[in-house]
């Protein structure tokens, strides 16, 4: 493979990178890497693609230098291309010299209805290197915060209501268990948080292939297809898992069945893969005691219907678990690694798998 | 200490504990030990004792119907050497159990015991003094930590309006931030572990310490209470947890919040008493506190929370319950089980109530 790369590969880089990114990623072969900054010249496609996304945005968006010509000419030359969230749908029929597409997020269900899905050319994702941190604190805080019925004290306080006898059921974390679905980069994080607290970690992963004791920082790693067993152990649930047609509404009415009465159920994911019909109705039940959605079905175009917001115990953030006030954009460093790879003509890291849909 | 324990110990429970409870009771020596149950069997009477919504509180499983009642119930007491009691218990009970050696209450204050035969009893009584609210408590303290941190409150009130704005989430992580801890006592020791766990920074101060130590006590840095200040200057979220007596009263005032980072965020799960709230809604309206948890107010028994409190958009209080968990039970079986071995290896048992010094 290396023998047939250019002498030169052009990275395109669409994605919002500081000069501090943008030196890392030449000094991977500096002699051999042309860093191309492209975000201000494809952000015109990228809003008219995302343009509700997008709308999210504030402030006046940069300038283009490129001319139309320029800019179809350095696409059709650029060997990586490094892609912006959101990002332009319509490159990959364009970028014809393409070696590889590099996404700065980590889920692959982002690609769904765009032609980079099923690329030949390989696209590889920030898998596991993203925001997997604070997203993980948000998931076990939005745990203790139902535990501590913070939910209920943060609406009544303001309301001046301090009647004792109104604050919820509290629990003690301590030796409580917490499953989490999918344990990757934020699956591992949540358990060593977890774990932390003194909880007890079951999981499940796509991957594993009979059930193992004491792996990755889980107490017990079930396969997937044993979710409503590791369910039926949990007082906290959270679902990390990625959005593929496998788990797509796989929180279903009959995993709602198989969890603890009491259970906490807690979203970080994606919306698409809860059912959310069958979750406001174990919320009214009381079979749950509470949600934490931090996405839900079509959250970058809709707010939550009024079913899901209106249910009891519910609290819905609209898709920010990733914010933190510490960089934990690893991105740059997967498209590094791979840069290093590609020259060395060895096996990329995180490149998708479009039939597993990740 | 060695008291006159026969070979083979009948051991009586008499508060609800579940089968595994009896289970880790029966464990500590096994085949010496009989464990029987007895909360089933004393519930009417305990109704009949004490306030009988009260009581059921504390009744949490159900009876098997194997329960020993009348005559089989008292024969069982008779014949008892050590009980686990709790409260409620049958204030008769050390009349009904002549053969008792041991008892130990789940409570941390004794004053439960004084409409009983038990108080002042030659019977040796230990308690669960320092063990019963302190973790519960300290997750309560953490949570308020990360509930801030992560902004959980901004989408709680965003649910109840539903009004989702994606402003206003404005997140910080704990991970690699500083906890300050007033008072590294009981409660302390269990939130600084905790902290710990989710990747901070521990630093604390404690009335008794003589100078300033470095990684004690699972704490990166200890300060006396005099370097207070110095603390303050160092912490992201800063928790009080310390006693309230005339020396702590009004400590966290105008000239603390002056000392803590812009920014930061105040816990309370101690007593009210000791921040000065006027301050404290000084600071939360000037931004140099980013909000507050309060688990307690000054004069809570007496007066409503300041209006300047409850109104601000990052604060969030309860109302003086973050002692609650529904197993504080266990920490009692804990020092239970804990004792029961020092008893069958001679050791001395932990927490033995002197019934003149009242604890």
């Amino acid at each position: 493979m290396a023998t047939e790369l250019p002498d030169i590969l052009n990275v395109l880089v669409l994605a919002q990178a500081s000069e501090e990114a943008l030196a890392k990623i030449k000094a991977v072969a500096p002699s051999r890497l042309n860093v191309i900054p492209a975000y201000a010249e494809f952000l015109d496609e990228t809003i008219e693609d995302n343009a509700v996304m997008m709308r999210r945005r504030g402030g006046p968006p940069p300038q283009p230098r490129w001319t139309p010509a320029e800019r179809e000419a350095t696409l059709a030359a650029a060997h990586v291309v490094y892609l912006s969230f959101p990002f332009p749908h319509r490159l990959p029929e364009r970028a014809a010299s393409a070696l590889l597409f590099h996404a700065p997020f980590a889920g692959v269900s982002n690609f769904k209805g765009t032609p980079y899905w099923g690329s030949k050319v390989p696209v590889s994702t920030s898998r596991g290197y993203t925001q997997a941190l604070p997203i993980a604190e948000l998931a076990v805080g939005a745990a203790m915060m139902f535990a501590k019925g913070l939910h209920v004290a943060a609406v009544n306080s303001q309301a001046g209501n301090f009647d004792r006898a109104a604050a919820p059921l509290m629990r003690l974390l301590t030796g409580k268990t917490l499953g989490v679905i999918g344990l990757g980069g934020i699956g591992t994080n949540v358990a060593r948080l977890a774990k932390g607290l003194g909880m007890r970690v079951v999981a499940t992963r796509h991957s594993a292939k009979a059930l193992a004791v004491n792996t990755d920082g889980a107490d017990v790693l079930y396969p997937a297809a044993q979710l409503n067993d590791m369910l039926a152990e949990c007082d906290f649930i959270v679902v990390a898992a990625m959005w593929t047609d496998e788990t797509e509404g796989m929180v279903g009415a009959d995993a709602f069945a198989a969890m603890r009465d009491g259970a906490v159920l807690i979203n970080v994911a994606r919306g698409e893969i809860v059912d959310e019909a069958a979750l406001v109705a174990a919320l009214h039940a009381g079979k749950l005691a509470g949600a934490y959605l931090d996405v839900f079905k079509d959250d970058f175009t809709q707010p939550p219907s009024l079913d899901l917001a209106s249910a009891p115990n519910i609290v819905i953030t609209p898709h920010v678990s990733g914010r933190s006030d510490v960089s934990h954009a690893f991105s740059t460093d997967v498209l590094c690694d791979n840069l290093n790879k590609l020259l060395a003509g060895e096996p990329l890291e995180n490149v998708v798998d479009w039939k597993r849909g990740y | 200490m060695t008291l006159g324990l026969p070979d083979h110990i009948n051991v009586v429970v008499i508060r609800d504990e579940p089968e595994e409870a009896l289970g880790r009771i029966r464990a500590i020596a096994p085949g010496r030990i009989t464990v029987t149950p007895l909360w089933h069997s004393l519930l009417d009477e305990l109704r009949a004792q004490w306030p009988p919504d009260l009581v059921d509180r504390f009744n949490r499983t159900k009876p098997t119907g194997d329960e020993p009642k009348g005559e089989a119930l008292n024969q069982v007491l008779a014949e008892a050497h050590v009980a686990l009691g709790s409260f409620p218990f049958p204030r008769d009970l050390r009349s009904r159990m002549p053969g008792a050696q041991w008892v130990h209450w789940g409570f941390a204050g004794i004053s439960n015991l004084r409409p009983s035969d038990f108080w002042g009893s030659d019977v040796v009584c230990t308690s669960s003094r320092g063990y019963t609210g302190a973790l519960p408590i300290a997750e309560s303290a953490l949570a308020g930590a990360l509930m801030h941190a992560r902004k959980l409150d901004v989408g709680v009130r965003q649910t109840g309006t539903r009004e989702f704005d994606a402003k206003g989430y404005e997140m910080t992580v704990v991970d690699g931030k500083t906890m300050g801890i007033i008072g590294l006592g009981g409660i302390g020791r269990h939130l600084a572990r905790l902290a710990k766990g989710v990747g901070m920074r521990v630093v604390a101060t404690r009335r008794s310490t003589p100078a300033r130590v470095e990684n004690t006590e699972g704490v990166d840095v200890l300060y006396p209470a005099a370097q207070f200040h110095d603390m303050l200057a160092e912490c992201d979220f800063v928790v009080v947890a310390a006693m309230w007596t005339p020396e702590t009263e009004g400590m966290v005032d105008a000239d603390a919040f002056a000392a803590m980072r812009n920014g930061a965020y105040l816990i309370n799960i101690a007593r009210g008493e000791i921040i000065d709230e006027p301050a404290m809604a000084g600071a939360l309206a000037s931004g140099k506190l980013s909000g507050a948890y309060l688990d307690v107010y000054a004069d809570e028994f007496n007066v409503p929370p300041p209006a300047a409190l409850t109104s601000h958009p990052h604060v969030v209080m309860t109302p003086h319950v973050s002692q609650r968990a529904d197993v504080n039970h266990i920490f009692g079986l804990d020092n239970f089980c804990s004792n029961l071995e020092r008893l069958l290896k001679g050791e001395e048992m932990e927490n033995v109530i002197n019934w003149e010094r009242g604890y």
